[in-house]
């Protein structure tokens, strides 16, 4: 079965500031794939690379076989997107929330029910969002990306801010949707979740990938946060 | 057969029925009202002249402009920099079902626009009866609908002209210190104003062809709502198109200004000078030249606006400096709700902030800005006509502070949403303003109106 993304030599610089450089990887369905890097290392850049929100100054992404700069609305469709910062709309309850986005994507109201248990947010899923805590919010944005089961999922970050049960329960799910088939690309600080979900983990440093390794080369991965090399201005 | 649910319409209407700001909608509305008593002297004293007739293709020209500058600049809001792009950027979305939501959404929140233009007009009804009134609101809101359709149109273009790289040329020929990309959007709304308002130079002149007894006259104010109708048939494939394109454009135009304003952090800020000692202000200025910076350099193109009115030999100085210049300087009295904008309450907490002290500096900087509209004009005044300019300048200035002050303290509450309040608030002090500088004005009022 052919990747559901395929990143091809991706590149943007900011002024002189080369924020990435040359990544190149591709993730199969029914993979987890774990993103990980210092601070400052691109990987929010190559999120938004990846999800149609920044133009490439070179190379390519392929999700779904979808071109996201020459058709960035059918790529949008083709992946479930939960932001570092999810943006919800307040005055929606997380159930009405869900439901917008399963008629955006072609879900069905059981899509909807399905998403809610699984995120764990059933008990709560008819208050306000603008009542809920960080971490339920981020709760809200999974269960938004994940109703119609896009072939991939891509997550910034997304176990920030949420207590030790939240995120084992998000995990969980992310876990479940691999093994529907659908790929998950999850950027994160957590090492130590990825070595129990992930496949496979990138590691990026200064714009560059680092290593392309499995689960199984944690260590090694480790060992790299050490000595990450420092984003470098572009030489004249 | 039923049409098919949009879902963001089914979407905005719940959140508009959540957070209902009816209010909004009728603030203008009643300072409208409030003022309408000031419109006949000071917009419509030509009502009861032989030459009525010009004076209202004049003032329907120019409210009609109006119209169209406003809907230029929110269907920018409405459509590119809504907080609804932020929410959808993580979702498929079907542009069209999307620009007819937001342009309904936008038509029935902005509908206040053409309500207070007929509000104004209303002596026009009362001296020269229902058909030139109707004439002129229809002008009015034939701009109002052509600057609905071609605002969002022009806004969508600007994106395409801003991701084009045929254009980067021309950009770059236009675009300042801006980035590339910015500039197309920044020339959009001028652009739509100015494509709508050669529009209404036509309806208003066929207003008054109409009411000099030429009847085909009132075909010409079809012509701008035609014209909305044709922005908005070109909106939807553009939309199709740049909708989903201009998140990426922006986010590149805010990287690349967040990218010119840290290499300018460390660049002295306007008026710091001024702050020494006071870190209040000095903490307000920076903010009010990091994020307003339009306010202040818009203030000095404001100021030559004053020069005109200042240099003029013609009588009637003192009226003429609390109109023009008072109305350009107590624009500034809607900053402080801007500096009150996000301004976390926790970070006042955990530096001891003393409250009162704030609210001195934002109106400080309010007046401060709002000098650069008064202080051209006060120097045109004096090389022109000696101190004679001083009275009404000094009138205006205490105005201004007294006003300032009233927002800043409002905006500690309110925050932002003090502007709503403030708008009518300064609108209709202006208005008080220029008849306190107008003798003619004085002595209707003084004669009961009549």
């Amino acid at each position: 079965m052919s990747d559901v993304l395929v990143v091809d030599g991706l590149g943007r610089d900011f002024g002189r500031v080369r924020a990435v450089d040359s990544v190149s990887f591709s993730v199969a369905p029914g993979e987890f794939v774990g993103l990980v890097g210092p601070n400052g290392a691109g990987k929010s850049t190559t999120i938004k690379l990846l999800t149609a929100q920044l133009l490439p100054t070179r190379g390519s992404v392929r999700v779904g076989g979808v071109d996201v700069v020459a058709d960035p609305n059918e790529a949008r469709r083709q992946l479930g997107y939960v932001p570092e910062d999810p943006s919800l709309y307040e005055y929606l309850s997380a159930r009405e929330m869900v439901a917008f986005a399963a008629e955006l994507r072609g879900a069905s109201d059981e899509d909807v029910e399905r998403v809610l248990d699984l995120a764990g947010l059933g008990a709560d899923a008819d208050r306000l969002i603008r009542e809920y805590s960080q971490g339920m919010r981020r709760k809200t944005a999974l269960a938004c990306a994940l109703v119609a089961r896009p072939p991939l999922l891509v997550l910034d970050e997304a176990l920030n801010g949420l207590d030790p049960p939240s995120a084992a329960r998000v995990v969980g799910a992310l876990a479940e949707a691999c093994a529907d088939g659908q790929a998950v690309l999850l950027s994160t600080h957590v090492l130590d979740t990825l070595e129990k979900v992930a496949d496979r983990i990138v590691m990026i440093a200064a714009g560059r990938v680092l290593a392309d390794v499995g689960v199984d080369d944690l260590d090694r991965v480790r060992g790299l946060f050490a000595d990450a090399p420092q984003r470098e201005a572009i030489s004249d | 057969m039923a049409s098919p649910r949009n879902p963001y319409r089914a979407v905005f209407t719940t959140l508009s029925q959540r957070r209902p700001e009816r209010w909004r909608w009728w603030l203008p509305v009643l300072a409208s009202v409030a003022a309408a008593p000031l419109a006949r002297p000071v917009l419509l004293s030509f009502l009861e002249q032989g030459a009525w007739v010009a004076g209202l293709e004049a003032v329907t020209l120019r409210l009609g402009a109006l119209m169209a500058a406003a809907m230029a600049l929110h269907t920018y809001t409405d459509l590119v920099r809504s907080p609804d792009r932020a929410v959808l950027d993580a979702h498929p979305v079907e542009p069209r079902s999307l620009l007819r939501a937001i342009a309904l959404r936008t038509a029935r929140q902005r509908s206040y626009l053409p309500v207070v233009g007929a509000v104004l007009l209303a002596p026009v009804l009362q001296v020269r009866g229902v058909v030139p009134w109707a004439g002129g609101v229809g002008v009015v809101l034939g701009a109002w609908m052509a600057a609905l359709g071609v605002g969002f149109a022009v806004h969508l273009g600007a994106v395409w002209a801003g991701l084009s790289p045929g254009l980067a040329q021309a950009l770059d020929l236009v675009r300042g210190d801006n980035p590339r990309m910015q500039a197309a959007l920044i020339y959009a709304p001028g652009a739509a104003l100015l494509v709508v308002t050669i529009a209404v130079v036509f309806s208003a002149a066929g207003l008054s062809y109409a009411l000099t007894g030429r009847p085909d006259g009132w075909a010409f104010l079809l012509i701008p709502p035609a014209l909305g109708g044709v922005g908005w048939a070109l909106a939807g494939p553009l939309a199709e198109h740049y909708y989903v394109r201009a998140t990426a454009l922006l986010t590149e135009v805010d990287g690349l200004v967040s990218g010119v304003d840290s290499a300018e952090e460390d660049r002295v800020v306007y008026l710091e000078w001024l702050a020494r000692g006071r870190p209040e202000l000095l903490r307000q200025l920076r903010q009010g030249w990091r994020s307003y910076r339009t306010w202040a350099l818009g203030a000095w193109g404001l100021g030559l606006l004053g020069v005109l009115g200042a240099w003029s030999a013609e009588p009637g100085l003192d009226g003429r400096l609390t109109s023009v210049v008072g109305g350009c300087a107590l624009l500034f009295t809607l900053l402080p709700p801007q500096l009150a904008k996000g301004d976390p309450e926790w970070l006042d907490a955990a530096l001891g902030t003393h409250r009162p002290r704030v609210d001195r500096a934002r109106a400080a900087v309010a007046v401060l800005y709002a000098q650069g509209a008064v202080v051209p004009p006060l120097a045109a005044g004096l090389v022109r006509h000696g101190v004679d300019c001083l009275a009404p300048l000094l009138w205006v200035e205490g105005v201004l502070v007294g006003l300032a002050v009233v927002s800043a303290a409002l905006s500690r509450r309110l925050g932002e949403r003090a502007a709503w309040g403030m708008g009518p608030l300064a609108l209709v002090v202006w208005a008080a303003l220029t008849a306190s500088g107008s003798p003619e004005l004085s002595a209707w009022l003084q004669g009961g109106g009549h």
